[in-house]
């Protein structure tokens, strides 16, 4: 079976880092699977085309560009007038619908997960958002730049957070991640055996 | 100068030993290192900027513009600090600056005996004119700079860590005086998110400096009890905000412990969409002779060093003031036990006033100024002289001039966003011009107030509007008796006429009243160009002291009123920033994000050479043993015509191009026509810009009915798909067309050489790569090691060749799986460098060719160029500019001799005079493996036409020359047998 190989395979080195002092709120850096990705894209009346095609994935098309929908293990982001990115744990069939385009981009994403308490505060030393829970709840996204590199960011929990890094970006988003967590603490959790940190898996 | 037995707000629990000039240096938690210095006796800290005058502890704040020490050793030296703000911590080394060898014995004190040479635009007169041209000028400024400035840095790199923070809050107030807790507390309230703001290291402002367990106290806890309570409130002390900037943007700065693993500033970026301006005043001083030296104080600070540190700055004081509020500093000075005479220049002053002092055993003279300070090393006495000049000068014998001319509001923010302040004469300063749209407002001392409960009022009042609407937010604070303060009655006087002696406007910069003076002679009527004349209120003094009394000389002189004459505004920061804080995490490794292909870790393990592709890392060459790059790229290249390469091209750009409107798309970006193209098929193509000028190249396949994958240049990936939407977004709105980049998606690499298609075909079996089945510019869908491949049939070498593009998790498996498999082929892994010189030999063009000057008839491509359908540039193209015939074309050079033509060499005929531009240009160079000689590609005016000519080709920068032939640039394999094979 086929390997994948991480982008991040050089950097996955479980151990725990940062300020040696601090063992309380550490924080969780780790990589986690990102399974399928796809993009939907369409022109006039691709709202309606959508709709009708997230019910068939038991999806609700969200009303704006910031919300996730999540449903059975699938997640749908609207991305930009016209375009939305579908995620799936498992695998995702592609829709065949007249005036619509898909596009996978599976490998093209790299899936960062930062957990703990001060996961907010990690972010807000690499970003220019406001991480703020009542601006950013559970369940809101964010197209911005971090490390000058184009990320999506989302909230999957209160101190939890996932970044989307272009594939060939995301060292060096991981990088800049650790070093802003440093004061504060964290862990990377083993390879393989670890619950959101592959360095190679089985497609 | 002594240490009180009680009072103050340090903790003589905890005592601390910092060191000063290589001596120790006691002091308490609570301290500065200027109450530390003051209370250890130490009248003399630094040496002035120009005339190296002694300087002893003048103010205690940011202002303060004599105490400027270096703090710490070695890499770790931070100059230019102001002692008045910085905590006193156990361990602290700190040095005078601008002394040598000591600041109690400085050589450069003979500046001060050669004052009258130094004068205003002494630098310009004296060293700009002499001789023709600035050579002269460009010579003494070296030695200039050299004598200039105060303390020294190092050049070591920073072993201290900075951080850089974004936030954002509802409400954002700057000061944690009276005002400011006020607003925040208002604001607090009502559910605002609050970032309280501090640069001290407690909260309290001015209240810190009255007496300990006083109303105003028992004012500052309850507020700060409640303020603790409300978590959507954040207090942040030692927190200097020093920007203010478009967007409800605000800079600070927070300094931090520096202990293991934590910062020791952190630089906030903070979105405020309201901000509350709660920043208080800065004392001004009175003008007169000596005015600088040791033991001239600002009286208010004379009144925090007291009550704040229990330090009692002297024994016998004067306090020289025009206004009521150093009258606090003078009946605290008394409770003290000191001796004090208040010189009032004013004639009338408030009866409770002056009941209150002589109360307090207070000698007040009216109607008198301080005209000069005498003393050696530090003040003895004063002369004192009556305004009226109706009478002699006396001379006191004091320790201590405690003076105040008035304040100056803290206007650096609220200038820094909406420009030129307001002149108020009745408090002789300048406030913030009232708008009430703007989105940061005014609160408390800024403003001038008449008196404490308006200063709380105001405050809490701009706290609740910043909020919004909605809450509540209760009921003001109650005032407290905040003491006199000087906007209610002040007196015009801010020296006295027949000062006597240097008399400072600027301290910091050493500017005197005479250099006002002077400029005014020489006729300098704008107070910008007083400014930068006199450098009054320059550098990190940003006008802080020195502003308003440099303003009423020169209005004085024009006999106008100051609010005719003007004043400069101010630009950030308003207290100096650490360069590292700006900088925060983003140096070293982190200066600027690094893109790393999916094949990087392969390249790092074997030993490749890396070089850097704009942010691409890329491996440049495989060294084997002590090879250089030059024998590497040599090798490589000739293995790959003799045998078998791979190389790594994932840097490619690479977009997918949907839409039933794909193939008119590229008919519009593309110069060649793309209908006609079938599945399966791959075309190479050329981009222009409007202009006509050739953009980019690159080949694009056509995967479906409506699907293309194109590739670009690595270079020009972003910026192609950019112009793209662009395009789809405004100009092209009725095309069904989505462009996604795909260079993420994607690993590429390119597999090239006569035994390739031999490999290919043992690593995919069930396809056949038969030159029938796949021609050159075709593709197929494959697998290698199970991993999914698309496999192009193309060329960039000249070479049988193939790109393989796989999923770039599949990137390094299926690069393994190639190079393994390709060991029985003498399969080796290739480089840019060697890349490079393949695409050389064959006459491909890159981007030193594709360099925003070129044509496609320059380029020889013109051919390319449909004349059946408009394209992005084809009007444009035909220009007469552009179609000249003398303009240079792309022809190859066969280089005579052992060194090669370096790129960007000019090229001109054989025997002429190498001068001027030449007859065209070097672009890319390299030793060709296949001819055994170097070769170059050029442009060359009419090169076409001149193929066979011998030329020149001249390296001025390198002062060589050698000789070339002119010939067709496809220099290896031109009939394409190879791969087309």
């Amino acid at each position: 079976m086929a390997e994948y190989h991480s982008a991040l395979y050089e950097a996955l080195i479980a151990g725990s880092y940062g300020t040696p002092a601090r063992t309380a709120d550490r924080l969780t850096l780790a990589e986690e699977r990102l399974g399928a990705l796809l993009q939907i894209a369409g022109w006039e009346g691709f709202d309606d085309k959508l709709t009708e095609l997230a019910e068939q994935l038991g999806l609700t098309l969200p009303p704006d560009y910031q919300t996730v929908a999540i449903a059975q293990g699938r997640r749908l982001y609207r991305t930009a007038p016209g375009r939305v990115l579908i995620q799936s744990e498992g695998p995702l069939p592609v829709p065949e619908a007249p005036d619509l385009v898909t596009l996978d981009l599976s490998h093209s994403k790299t899936a960062i997960v930062l957990r703990g308490a001060h996961a907010a505060d990690v972010l807000s030393r690499t970003a220019p958002m406001d991480f703020g829970l009542s601006q950013f709840p559970v369940g809101r996204f964010a197209q911005t730049g971090m490390h000058e590199v184009a990320v999506l960011i989302e909230r999957t929990a209160r101190d939890r957070f996932r970044i989307l890094a272009p594939y060939t970006w995301a060292r060096s988003v991981w990088d800049r991640l650790r070093t802003a967590a440093i004061p504060f603490g964290y862990d990377i959790p083993p390879g393989e055996a670890g619950a959101e940190t592959t360095r190679k898996t089985a497609l | 100068m002594k240490r009180l037995t009680t009072g103050g707000r340090i903790n003589r629990d905890t005592p601390v030993t910092m060191c000063f000039d290589g001596r120790d240096l006691p002091g308490f938690e609570g301290d500065t290192l200027a109450s530390a210095l003051l209370a250890a006796g130490h009248k003399t800290v630094g040496r002035s900027f120009k005339y190296h005058r002694r300087r002893g502890v003048y103010s205690a704040g940011v202002e303060e513009p004599n105490a400027m020490v270096t703090l710490h050793e070695g890499a770790f030296r931070e100059p230019n600090t102001r002692a008045t703000c910085v905590e006193a911590q156990d361990g602290l080394v700190a040095a005078s600056q601008n002394a040598w060898p000591s600041i109690h014995l400085d050589i450069g004190a003979v500046n001060n005996l050669l004052s009258p040479f130094f004068s205003a635009g002494f630098y310009y007169k004296t060293f700009i004119g002499p001789f023709s041209g600035t050579g002269f000028w460009m010579w003494c400024e070296r030695f200039i700079r050299r004598a200039s400035g105060m303390g020294r840095a190092v050049h070591l790199p920073d072993p201290d860590t900075y951080e850089k923070v974004t936030t954002t809050c509802d409400v954002l107030v700057i000061g944690g005086g009276a005002a400011g807790l006020s607003a925040a507390l208002a604001a607090g309230r009502k559910g605002a998110r609050v970032i309280l703001a501090e640069q001290d290291t407690v909260l309290g402002g001015a209240i810190l400096s009255d007496p300990v367990g006083g109303e105003s106290d028992f004012w500052l806890k309850q507020i700060e009890l409640e303020l603790h309570t409300l978590p959507n409130i954040r207090i942040l002390t030692r927190a200097s905000v020093f920007g203010a900037y478009d967007s409800d943007t605000y800079g600070m700065v927070e300094h931090l412990s520096g202990c293991e693993g934590q910062p020791r500033q952190r630089y906030w970026q903070i979105h405020a969409p309201r901000a509350v301006m709660a920043t208080g005043a800065i004392e001004r001083p009175m003008v007169f002779g000596n005015n600088d030296l040791s033991g001239v104080m600002l009286a208010g600070a004379v009144r925090s060093y007291l009550n704040r540190f229990a330090v009692l700055a002297g024994q016998t004081a004067l306090v020289a003031t025009n206004n009521d509020s150093a009258y606090a500093t003078a009946i605290d000075l008394a409770s003290a036990g000191a001796g004090i005479t208040v010189v009032d220049t004013r004639t009338e002053v408030p009866q409770a006033l002056r009941e209150q002092a002589e109360t307090a055993g207070i000698r007040v003279l009216r109607g008198h100024a301080v005209i000069a300070a005498r003393g050696r090393k530090c003040v003895t006495s004063a002369l004192v002289a009556p305004l009226d000049q109706n009478g002699e000068p006396l001379q006191l014998a004091c320790d201590l001039i405690a003076a105040s001319a008035g304040w100056s509001p803290n206007v650096h923010l609220w200038s820094q966003l909406y420009k030129t302040p307001e002149y108020r004469p009745e408090s002789a300063c300048f406030i913030p011009r009232a708008l009430f749209e703007a989105h940061l407002q005014p609160a408390g001392l800024v403003t001038a107030p008449m008196e404490m409960a308006q200063i709380i009022t105001d405050g809490f009042a701009r706290g609740s509007e910043a909020a919004g609407p909605d809450g509540d937010a209760g009921t003001v604070p109650e005032s407290f008796d905040g003491g006199p303060l000087w906007s209610g009655n002040f007196g015009p006087v801010w020296c006295a006429p027949g000062v006597k002696g240097k008399a400072f406007v600027d301290l910091q910069h050493d500017v005197k009243l005479s250099d006002i003076d002077q400029a005014h002679l020489e006729g300098y009527v704008s107070v910008e160009h007083l400014k930068r004349y006199t450098t009054t209120g320059m550098a990190t003094d940003q006008g802080k002291l020195s502003n308003v009394n440099a303003l009423a000389r020169m209005a004085d002189l024009q006999e106008r009123e100051i609010a005719e004459a003007g004043t400069t505004t101010f630009r950030p920061p308003f207290t100096p920033v650490t360069i590292g804080a700006l900088v925060g995490q983003d140096h070293g490794a982190h200066v600027r994000p690094t893109r790393r292909t999916p094949i990087h870790g392969w390249h790092v393990a074997q030993g490749a050479a890396l070089t850097e592709a704009g942010l691409w890392k890329r491996a440049w060459y495989y060294p084997q043993g002590d090879e250089d790059v030059g024998a590497a790229y040599r090798r490589e290249a000739a293995h790959v015509r003799a045998h078998i390469g791979l190389v790594d091209v994932s840097t490619l750009g690479k977009i997918a191009v949907q839409g039933p409107d794909a193939a008119t798309f590229l008919n519009r970006v593309y110069t060649n026509g793309w209908r006609s193209l079938r599945p399966g098929r791959i075309r190479y193509g050329v981009m222009l810009r409007e202009d006509g000028i050739v953009l980019d190249d690159g080949a694009t396949a056509r995967l479906g009915e409506h699907e293309y994958f194109m590739t670009t240049t690595t270079a020009n990936a972003a910026k192609i798909l950019a112009d793209f939407e662009r395009r789809l977004q405004s100009d092209w709105r009725d095309l069904k067309v989505h462009v996604t980049s795909l260079t993420d998606q994607f690993a590429a690499m390119a597999l090239a050489g006569p035994k390739s298609r031999a490999l290919l075909q043992t690593l995919c079996p069930d396809v056949d790569l038969s030159p029938e089945a796949l021609p050159n510019n075709s593709f197929v869908e494959a697998t290698i090691a199970e991993h999914p491949v698309r496999l192009h049939r193309m060329s960039f070498s000249g070479e049988l060749a193939y790109e393989i593009y796989t999923p770039s998790g599949h990137g390094e498996p299926v690069w393994q799986a190639i190079m393994t498999a390709g060991a029985p082929h003498r399969i080796i892994a290739y480089g840019t460098e060697s890349m490079g010189t393949l695409r050389i030999e064959k006459g491909h063009v890159a981007g030193p060719e594709l360099d925003g000057r070129t044509t496609m008839e320059d380029l020889g491509l013109a051919g390319l160029a449909s004349s059946k359908k408009p394209f992005v540039g084809s009007v444009l193209r035909h220009r007469p500019l552009l179609q000249s015939a003398d303009r240079a074309q792309l022809v190859g050079l066969l280089v005579e001799g052992d060194e090669g033509a370096r790129g960007g060499s000019l090229i001109f005929a054989k025997g002429a005079a190498p001068e001027g531009h030449g007859e065209g240009w070097v672009t890319s160079t390299t030793y060709s493996p296949a001819l055994g000689k170097y070769i170059a590609m050029a442009f060359v005016k009419n090169g076409q036409a001149r193929l066979g000519e011998e030329v020149q080709i001249v390296n001025l920068l390198e002062n060589q020359t050698s000789s070339a032939r002119l010939i067709s640039h496809h220099f290896f394999d031109p009939e394409g047998e190879r791969q087309n094979g």
